[in-house]
């Protein structure tokens, strides 16, 4: 009898063992939780923002104006190959992918599933755009592969296919986003789809236009009105504006310093507040001896900043010997909120103080301020609250420009409403209403000897200087086939002698000699002494004087830096390619 | 015997923090006023199930046999291959109680013969590998004024997922000599481990996923154990001397039998593969002279010795092995390796151990020492105490690298031309990447133990009152010998392994960072009443 009961008891025990077989994770959703509800999307497209940029003020670190502590590898003759390239990543495709194949429950809206599908093509467009600049050709997958796929070891489909996938999804970003704008310029909204498209378009429009090899001219010219009518119709909303609030001198930098997003000229930003303890490290990348890359404007590219009545200042006969105190002055006034000059001030514990180009950070002397804030506070790592611009008004109006411009249709009130109201905020006072009929020579001689017509050049001109610095520029002169222009010599400021000391800022403060050999002494207190002999202590010196002992400074020329075409895609990496040989080498690599 | 056992474990966690003490020894959250405020949450369970028997039976004393069988669940596989049933058998011969066996004692005393066969099952994965799981965390971004939570896709499951199975099959031999005095235990196995719980052959990147784990490799493992015994006593000076010496060795090799992996990537296990190869290039030596650079193999791109990637003199030199010219990884197969080949394993083999003792009038003696007689080391990257500033610039020098580096003065170093993150995780820096120079040999002989002492005379101990009473001496890890040591002493050998396992499996945060193993010395009087 009682062996029966202990039978029994032993029996329910082990069916209730049993049952504690099935478990099911509760600190984590399933996937009819996250999909079943508009606040589940919500949750997963929360995911797909860590694909932009975010808070990097670096992008532009591989360019032609800026000399940089050391060559990148890319551009250094014969240094690179596939078994340095990377970039072949697909993880965020897949994790959109993932969210398009799931994202078809009933129970949801069919207004919300398509806004979040429309925000989720957005970011493969995004994904896709990025992936077809770096590599040209890839493969274009649409949906969440099976490991056992064979798929995965398929070749690369043509950029024609790619790309047109690339304009089906933004255009249905554009169609079904909801047409309601975000306050605080940190969503993608359908606004700042209409942006991306003009970027893209004119980026795919201009890149066929000029790489003829890829057989695509003819195809040139409807991405390139794609691009015109996506820019069109933020212009035609009048959403947004040239921002003007700081008033002029300052309203310009304001847009890259403010806290929160100028809300007028800015469509999507990377927010940093201090209370949430998100930050970013700008002052440290841009002003530190060490953590950054140490950039600094080439004097070519400062050249291009137009004089305050719309001149170029290059027509100046005496430009390449004017010194760095004078040829900053009557300037395009974007030029002095770019980089420190004049009066340019920092404050150190709540004082003012001056601040000359600094020559233990900079190697040309014309070093940027434009995503750095003013207060030293913040150079010591990072802790910058200025919030990063993305996508602002001012790219769309270039978008515009210069697609336009490119069709050769750009009238002189389409000129005065784009490229007139940027020079504007620069203070430029002639050349704003009229489409400008000069070709500049130095542009020509200096940047671009193809083009000819002076509407390219100038909106070229003009993109350069306003979108300086905001990881923009490597890929137009990918598009522009301008890759040469990674060849430009590093140059800096004008230097008439040795052992003189300059007052860069013209405070009656001297501020830097520059000497070969042994430093000069006594050494005046507050100068920064630089030593520009060929070699210093046997070993070759990366800062020189162009003729000896005077003429601009020169930053590296000892390093030898290489363009071919082959560099306009990078090479698949090595060992991707060894994994999947059919995905095919780039050309040349 | 017939029983079931069931065992769970279940792991919560609830976690809240705020900053801002309103005093200072403040201990409550209700005193805290801050506006930084953290929560958290968790939870973890899983279940195992199972019925297991045993019957033993025993023949004369002479044939001895027993039969295992567990029948186990576990709630980390899905329902279909929840269970998994795992028998074994043994069964053993005592020859030396066989009436036919007439050999005396004094020879053999005992010869006993033993085979078995049987599985385990290794159910040791993480507690939900089979189900989609969505984490939510907070976004690192500001979207609309606030961090929100996020999640994304969940990591990608496996086609199925059951019981890993380790089927051993062993035979033994017991035997004892001389009235006891030497006994000998061997045996040699062999162990199939099938359904190996492994990550997948890697998919091209276009995968976009980590490639699940499942049972996807076979594993077989042969090897074999010793241990050999000697103990005697005889007198010397009418006082009886004892004395013992107990040998101990075992080696073992594990190949791939199963492996998805047709092309043999290197990246990947692959079928034939010996646990623990390494593969590396063969070092030449160092570049003598800018000729002597020009003739040689071309060593960029794969290799790079700076950042301007110019080769200097007092640069490693690799060698070309398939002869086309270039440093290279061919096609990262089997078959073609480029310029590398297998230079090493990191397995531990030849384990043995060495225990010696003797007593004499009071004396007393015994040590023990323990080792690895083959076992190859390469440094990893990111191994500061090996690679000193060849792995960064500001790290610190070990003082076994001075005079030992490169320089035209001292062309037979040890070490490359100096160059800061030669030894970097990048791929294509010239220490980094294993090369037969500077593997290492970490094989050693270490004495675990040594502990001399006396028994002092009952006739002394008695006068105070006491039963017993000892002096001794005690030494922990006084003598190591390794390979290694030849090049520095600076890294104990037993450590050359990456550190912190235990809270950080698989961590890489380099090696022989551990905690060296202690010497220590203790002397000891111990007495009994």
């Amino acid at each position: 009898m009682k062996l029966n009961y202990l039978f029994s008891l032993l029996l329910i025990l082990g069916f209730a063992a049993c049952q504690k077989l099935d478990q099911e994770p509760k600190s984590t959703a399933n996937r009819s939780a996250v999909f079943g509800s508009e606040a589940g999307l919500q949750l997963y497209a929360n995911s797909f923002y860590t694909m932009l940029p975010g808070n990097a003020t670096t992008l532009d670190a591989m360019s032609d104006y800026l000399a940089v502590k050391s060559v990148p590898t890319f551009i250094q003759e014969g240094t690179f190959a596939p078994n340095l390239s990377s970039g072949w990543s697909w993880s965020e495709l897949r994790n959109i992918n993932y969210f398009l194949a799931n994202c078809n429950n009933p129970a949801i809206s069919l207004d919300a599933r398509k806004h979040y599908t429309g925000l989720a093509r957005f970011f493969r467009a995004y994904f896709y755009f990025e992936k077809v600049k770096r590599f040209g050709d890839v493969p274009w997958i649409g949906k969440p592969l099976d490991v056992a796929d064979s798929a995965l070891y398929n070749g690369r489909d043509s950029r024609k296919l790619v790309m047109d996938s690339v304009l089906a999804d933004i255009d249905y970003a554009t169609a079904n986003l909801r047409p309601n704008m975000d306050a605080t310029r940190s969503t993608v909204t359908r606004d700042v789809a209409f942006a991306l498209k003009s970027r893209i378009c004119l980026f795919e429009g201009t890149f066929r236009k000029y790489h003829t090899q890829l057989n695509l001219q003819s195809t040139a010219a409807d991405w390139l009105n794609n691009a015109a009518a996506a820019s069109m119709v933020l212009m035609d909303k009048g959403s947004y504006t040239i921002n003007t609030a700081g008033g002029l001198g300052n309203s310009y930098r304001l847009v890259f310093t403010n806290p929160s997003p100028v809300a007028t000229e800015v469509l999507l930003a990377s927010i940093c507040d201090l209370t949430l303890n998100v930050l970013n490290d700008a002052n440290w990348w841009w002003t530190s001896g060490t953590y950054g890359a140490k950039a600094s404007f080439t004097r070519t590219f400062i050249n291009t900043y137009l004089n305050i009545d719309g001149t170029p200042f290059t027509s100046n006969p005496n430009y390449k010997t004017t010194l760095f105190k004078d040829e900053v002055k009557n300037r395009d006034l974007r030029l002095k909120q770019t980089i420190r000059s004049g009066n340019y001030k920092r404050i150190s514990g709540g004082v003012q103080v001056a601040a000359p180009p600094l020559f233990s950070y900079t190697f040309t002397g014309y070093q940027p301020i434009k995503w750095t804030l003013d207060d030293m506070y913040y150079d010591a790592g990072a802790l910058n609250i200025n919030s990063i611009a993305m996508i602002r008004y001012a790219e769309v109006l270039l978008n515009y420009a210069e697609a336009k411009a490119e069709l050769g249709t750009l009238t002189s009130a389409e000129w005065a409403s784009t490229i007139g109201v940027l020079r504007a905020r620069g203070g430029i006072t002639a050349g704003l209403t009229t489409l400008p009929t000069v070709a500049d020579p130095y542009l020509i001689a200096n940047y671009f000897p193809d083009i000819t017509s002076p509407v390219i050049l100038e909106v070229r001109r003009e993109r350069g200087i306003e979108l300086c610095a905001e990881g923009l520029r490597f890929s137009d002169i990918l598009r522009w086939k301008r890759g040469s222009l990674m060849q430009m010599e590093w140059n800096g400021f004008y230097v008439p002698s040795l052992n003189t000391p300059m007052d860069l800022n013209e405070d009656g403060v001297l501020d830097v000699a520059f000497y070969q050999g042994t430093r000069p002494t006594p050494a005046v207190a507050g100068v920064t002494y630089v030593d520009v002999s060929a070699t210093i202590s046997g070993k070759v010196n990366s800062q020189r004087l162009k003729d000896g002992t005077l003429g601009e400074l020169t930053w590296m020329n000892e390093i030898s830096r290489k363009w071919s075409d082959k560099q306009y895609f990078y090479p698949i990496p090595q060992n991707d390619l060894l994994v999947n040989p059919k995905l095919g080498q780039n050309p040349g690599w | 015997m017939v029983g079931y056992n069931y065992e769970q474990s279940r792991y919560e966690r609830l976690a809240a923090q705020r900053n801002g003490l309103i005093f200072d020894d403040a201990n409550d959250l209700n005193l805290a006023l801050g506006q930084a405020i953290t929560t958290g949450g968790g939870y973890e369970m899983w279940a195992i199930f199972g019925g297991f028997s045993r019957l033993n039976y025993s023949f004369k004393d002479r044939y001895l046999l027993e039969v295992n069988g567990r029948y186990d669940g576990s709630s980390k596989f899905p329902s279909n291959q929840r269970f998994g049933f795992f028998p074994s058998f043994s069964a053993g011969w005592r020859v030396s109680k066989e009436s036919f066996w007439n050999v005396k004692p004094s020879v053999i005393s005992d010869l006993k013969l033993r085979a078995s066969y049987g599985s385990l099952g290794n159910g040791n994965i993480n507690s939900y590998a089979f189900q989609e799981n969505f984490g939510i965390s907070q976004s690192g971004l500001i979207l609309g004024g606030v961090r929100p939570q996020r999640t994304s896709q969940p990591a990608v499951l496996p086609n199925g997922i059951t019981w890993e199975t380790a089927t051993t099959t062993n035979l033994g031999l017991d035997l004892s000599m001389f009235s006891d005095r030497l006994t000998f235990t061997g045996d040699a196995y062999l162990r199939k481990t099938t359904n190996m719980f492994t990550v997948g052959l890697t998919a091209p990147a276009v995968f976009g996923a980590t490639v699940p784990r499942g049972n996807y490799a076979d594993l077989e493992t042969r090897g074999w154990e010793m241990s050999l015994n000697w103990k005697d006593k005889f007198n010397i000076k009418s006082k009886p001397f004892s004395y013992g010496i107990r040998l101990t060795l075992a080696d073992n090799m594990s190949k791939i039998t199963r492996y998805n992996n047709p092309d043999k990537l290197l990246s990947d296990y692959y079928v034939g593969q010996t646990i623990g190869e390494i593969w590396g290039y063969t070092t030449a030596g160092f570049f003598k002279d800018q000729a002597d650079i020009d003739a040689s193999a071309k060593q960029s791109p794969q290799m790079r010795a700076s950042p301007t990637n110019i080769w200097y003199p007092g640069d490693i030199k690799l060698e070309d092995l398939n002869k086309d010219g270039f440093i290279n990884t061919g096609t990262n197969r089997v078959s073609n390796p480029g310029d590398r080949k297998i230079i090493g394993n990191s397995a531990a083999r030849y384990i043995y151990g060495i225990n010696l003792n003797a007593e004499w009038n009071g004396f007393f003696f015994s040590t023990f020492f323990q080792g690895v007689g083959k076992q190859d080391w390469y440094p990893s990257t990111e191994s500061e105490i090996f690679w000193g500033q060849y792995n960064r610039p500001y790290n610190n020098i070990p003082k076994w690298h001075v005079g030992n580096m490169w320089t035209p003065e001292n062309t037979n170093a040890y070490f490359p031309r100096t160059m800061s993150r030669a030894a970097s995780n990048s791929t294509n820096r010239t220490l980094g990447i294993a090369q037969t120079r500077y593997l290492q040999n970490i094989a050693f002989i270490r004495m675990k133990n040594l502990q001399i002492g006396y028994n002092l005379p009952k006739k002394w101990v008695s006068k105070v009152k006491a039963n017993n009473a000892r002096v001794y001496f005690s030494g922990e890890n006084l003598w190591t010998y390794s390979p290694l040591y030849k090049l520095t002493t600076g890294i104990d050998v037993e450590n050359t392994g990456p550190s912190d396992q235990v809270f950080n499996p698989g961590g890489n945060s380099g090696d022989g960072y551990n905690y060296p193993m202690l010497k220590s010395f203790s002397f000891g009087l111990n007495i009994t009443f």
